[in-house]
């Protein structure tokens, strides 16, 4: 009796890991897959942003003494560098091709890693929870850190955010619209360009979240893009380049197949996820649920 | 209304249209006929603006509109209706029509007969019951009575329209006929492509041929009925 108690407990504590692992994915993926769906771009270095709303995070923590101020700025500053980038790099690049697209950004991870390390140094940085998440919660025979179920949290919120302007708003329908079929839209007097940008924006402000909201659990390292980018675009491709929907789907089974991975079968995790990207690519080359018919 | 002088345009390296002149008056119906790959398509593409005019000029209500991107040639009241109908899939049928609405409402100089959803139903009844349903859904022929109506849902100063009979069976061919002509009595410049010149001729006024890239002909369809030389030279098959 007592081990089945320890048993049930045991899963739902991996349960709740793999929920705060896939809405970090979640955060990270849902901005790549929209700016891909709408813009034909792969950013590479979208999870440099990442690691830099991390960065920031931390400085802007540092410097207003608030946990808080740090999650709403440091994704608003993230935001202006997409901005700044998009400029620069990403509208110009955009007709270019996907290989220049690929050799750019993945120049520019080089390019913010430098960055970051002459700005924080090389090593990792910690990030303190506020003090009223800094607990843990007593639930259903658990104990769980109160500022990782303010994770899942947070990124529920986004979801539900997101789902309620895409399928229920006219700027959402504009989106959906647009990914679809840009010429039909631009046609109907959308202006394409501007709506990209937005949606870029967006997407770069969602990474930054994601890097702030991280910086307590995993601390920031200058390495902290590079390794989640790989799964994120796993997420992105099984779930359907530039849908919503394939975001929340992808998310849930690379988070929950890479938790209940390293617990079941330690020395085929890593292998886990890789095989179940071939056999979606196999089964259905345009993911989950594709955007585009 | 829409003046074409010496336009020229393609895709890529391709020149397809070369020194087009199209004259298109105000409350007219004008048909473009011509063969399969005669450009007719990539004529209306660069009129709305999807491909860049490279030689020439466009002019719509006396403005020069060669350079404007397509969503700012959509404000100026263009509607553009095309070969692939361009219904969004995931979109629903309400949607569809919504998002073309966005433009209506100012109606400065535009055509004050533009539609609201309502008025869409009115005209073309068998799209009520499908409104929630999404665009993936519809047939062929709900398709095109979607394309039509989400066009006029912009009110439109000049309705464009790319074969708008291709694929439907008989019986709903003369149904978009009628639904054409009653539009055509409201005074909406219509900008008409077709292939089927019994549809043409029952509702343009004029009536241009089209052959590899250029106007070869132009005239009413009571001319063109008697000019069989024309009518093997550039439309026989
Ligand atoms: N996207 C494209 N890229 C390159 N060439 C194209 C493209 N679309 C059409 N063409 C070529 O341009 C020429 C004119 O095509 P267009 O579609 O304008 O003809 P059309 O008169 O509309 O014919 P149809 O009656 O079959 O619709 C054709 O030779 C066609 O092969
Ligand atoms: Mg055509």
């Amino acid at each position: 009796m007592q081990n089945v108690a320890m048993d049930v407990s045991f899963w739902i504590l991996q349960c709740l890991n793999a929920l705060q692992y896939a809405m970090l994915l979640f955060l990270l993926s849902v901005g790549l897959t929209v700016i891909f769906g709408l813009l034909n771009f792969v950013n590479l270095a979208h999870a440099s942003l990442y690691m830099l709303g991390a960065y920031l995070g931390i400085s802007l923590a540092a410097l207003t003494g608030s946990f808080w101020w740090a999650l709403l700025i440091a994704p608003l500053l993230v935001m202006g560098i997409g901005a700044g980038l998009y400029f620069t790099l990403i509208a110009r690049l955009r007709t270019a091709g996907p290989m220049n697209q690929v050799l750019v950004t993945f120049g520019l991870i080089f390019v913010f890693l430098d960055l970051v390390r002459i700005g924080w140094g090389d090593i990792a940085l910690g990030l303190a929870a506020p003090p009223a998440l800094s607990g843990t919660l007593h639930f259903l025979g658990i104990n769980y850190p109160s500022y990782r179920l303010f994770i899942i949290g947070l990124g529920g919120t986004v979801m539900a955010g997101m789902w309620f302007i895409l399928a229920r708003t006219q700027i959402g329908a504009m989106i959906r619209a647009s990914v679809e079929n840009t010429d039909m839209a631009a046609a109907l007097g959308i202006d394409v360009s501007r709506l990209f940008f937005l949606v870029f924006c967006c997407g770069c402000a969602l990474a930054g979240l994601a890097g702030v909201a991280a910086a307590p659990i995993l601390s920031a390292t200058t390495t902290m893009g590079i390794t989640i980018l790989i799964p994120t675009m796993i997420v992105v491709v099984i779930g359907g380049l530039g849908s919503l929907e394939g975001a929340i789907l992808g998310s849930l089974i690379i988070g929950f197949i890479d938790v209940f991975g390293a617990v079941l079968m330690p020395s085929f995790s890593a292998l886990l996820t890789y095989a179940l990207l071939a056999a979606v690519l196999v089964w259905r080359p345009h993911g989950l649920i594709a955007a585009r018919g | 209304m829409l003046e074409l002088v010496g336009v020229e345009s393609g895709y890529g390296e391709t020149l397809i249209l070369h020194d087009v002149h199209l004259s298109v008056c105000a409350g007219c119906v004008h048909a473009v006929l011509g063969r399969n790959g005669a450009g007719k398509s990539t004529m209306l593409k660069t009129i709305i603006g999807q491909l860049p005019t490279r030689q020439g000029v466009i002019r719509f209500g006396g403005r020069d509109i060669s350079n404007l991107p397509p969503n700012q040639r959509a404000k100026l009241g263009i509607a553009y209706v095309p070969e692939t109908r361009d219904i969004f899939g995931a979109l629903s049928v309400r949607e569809n029509l919504q998002l073309a609405a966005r433009l209506a409402p100012p109606n400065q100089g535009r055509n004050p007969k533009g539609w609201n959803i309502d008025e869409v139903l009115d005209f073309f009844p068998q799209l009520a019951a499908r409104l929630n349903h999404s665009g993936h859904q519809l047939s062929g022929g709900e398709q095109q009575m979607l394309a039509i109506g989400r066009a006029m849902m912009m009110a439109p100063a000049l309705l464009i329209l790319d074969e708008p009979t291709e694929g439907l069976a008989p019986l709903l061919i003369e149904q978009i006929l009628q639904k054409l002509t009653a539009l055509k009595a409201q005074d909406i410049t219509i900008l008409l492509v077709e292939q089927n010149l019994h549809f043409a001729s029952a509702l343009a006024d004029e009536i241009s041929l089209m052959g590899r890239g250029q106007i070869v002909w132009h005239g009413t369809a009571a001319a063109l009925h008697k000019d069989t030389k024309a009518q093997a030279n550039w439309l026989g098959v």
